[in-house]
């Protein structure tokens, strides 16, 4: 075998593709020529290195929680919400919450007390819900600001329109 | 049913192998969920004209190209890393966390440097495991010539990571 049959092995073995036929040719070649020995390791050594690029791991439940999240089935799901965030918005709901009461106690006449006055709807019906068609084939650009397209849609769908 | 009539079942079907894909090249959760956005957004727009008769090449190509960009956007822009999430979905490759920064910054840097069908044969063998037969399949060539790229890109890859990364 010469140098250039090798070449032609190359990327068969360094694709780990190379046929037990030519494994034996291969490696007596790879044990005579120092060049092409040399190319050889050096391309594994290549591989290799691409190769410790982590991966990411938890994509379903990424992809579920983030992106897929206008199209599930069923109720909405929510989003992780960071403890800050939610003591903020624990902390204005109890300041709109007095200052409401202030308003009615003032007014003098409001009735809060009917537990059906207040609904609080939580997600889109399935009826309403759009399709990953109908969202995508709509005028939605991208917000640079929001990093998901979950957000997004949520934004172009509001489940209190 | 084609991938055309059913663009969120051709979402379900690739947009974990998408995220992967970006992921990989961008190391953060929240830029990967940016480009599964942009290229099925991508994706639908084709799909309008004429879908794609492989879309698995088709997503593979678009994904790694909307990365690089974003790569190199992100490389001009003066930016804090908030490091939420990324670095927790990351598998312990054995290298300090900024080291793979770095790495992955040349890794990227290196392939755009290469062609087009150079990329997306080399992420195709190394990322993707695929057979250089599957390869060409995908990409309507012929085995020989996908070996040539592969040849090609591998040779372009070393002589950029050469000495930093691969032990020459």
């Amino acid at each position: 075998m010469n140098c250039d049959k090798f070449e032609m092995l190359l990327a068969d073995a360094i694709g780990e593709e190379l046929a037990d036929t030519d494994r034996a040719t291969f490696e007596g070649h790879l044990a005579l020529c120092e060049k092409c020995r040399e190319e050889y390791r050096t391309a594994i050594a290549t591989v290799r290195t691409l190769r410790t690029l982590p991966s990411a791991t938890r994509v379903s439940s990424a992809i579920d929680r983030d992106v897929a999240l206008p199209f599930a089935s069923g109720a909405v799901k929510t989003r992780y919400v960071r403890p800050w965030v939610r003591v903020m918005r624990y902390a204005a709901s109890v300041l709109l919450a007095f200052t409401a009461g202030y308003g009615a106690h003032g007014l003098g006449g409001a009735d809060f007390s009917s537990p059906s006055t207040v609904v609080f709807q939580t997600g889109v019906g399935a009826a309403e819900r759009p399709t990953f068609g109908k969202a995508l084939a709509g005028n939605f650009r991208r917000d640079r600001g929001r990093s998901d397209l979950a957000r997004g849609l949520i934004a172009m769908f509001p489940s209190n329109p | 049913m084609t991938v055309k009539d059913a663009p969120a079942e051709c979402f379900e079907q690739y947009s974990r192998q998408v995220y992967v894909w970006a992921y990989r090249f961008l190391g953060r959760h929240h830029d990967a969920l940016d480009v599964v956005q942009d290229v099925f957004l991508r994706w639908n727009t084709q799909c309008a004209d004429a879908a794609p008769d492989r879309p698995y090449g088709w997503l593979r190509r678009v994904t790694i190209n909307r990365a690089l960009d974003l790569c190199k956007a992100r490389r001009r822009e003066v930016e804090v890393d908030d490091f939420s999430g990324a670095g927790q979905e990351t598998v312990a490759s054995g290298r300090d966390p900024l080291d793979v920064d770095a790495l992955r910054e040349d890794i990227v840097a290196a392939l755009d440097a290469l062609s087009d069908a150079q990329r997306s044969v080399l992420v195709a063998k190394v990322y993707d495991g695929l057979t250089f037969a599957r390869i060409a399949s995908e990409l309507d060539l012929a085995v020989s010539t996908v070996k040539t790229h592969y040849l090609r890109a591998i040779r372009a890859t070393r002589g950029r990571l050469h000495g930093r990364w691969v032990d020459l």
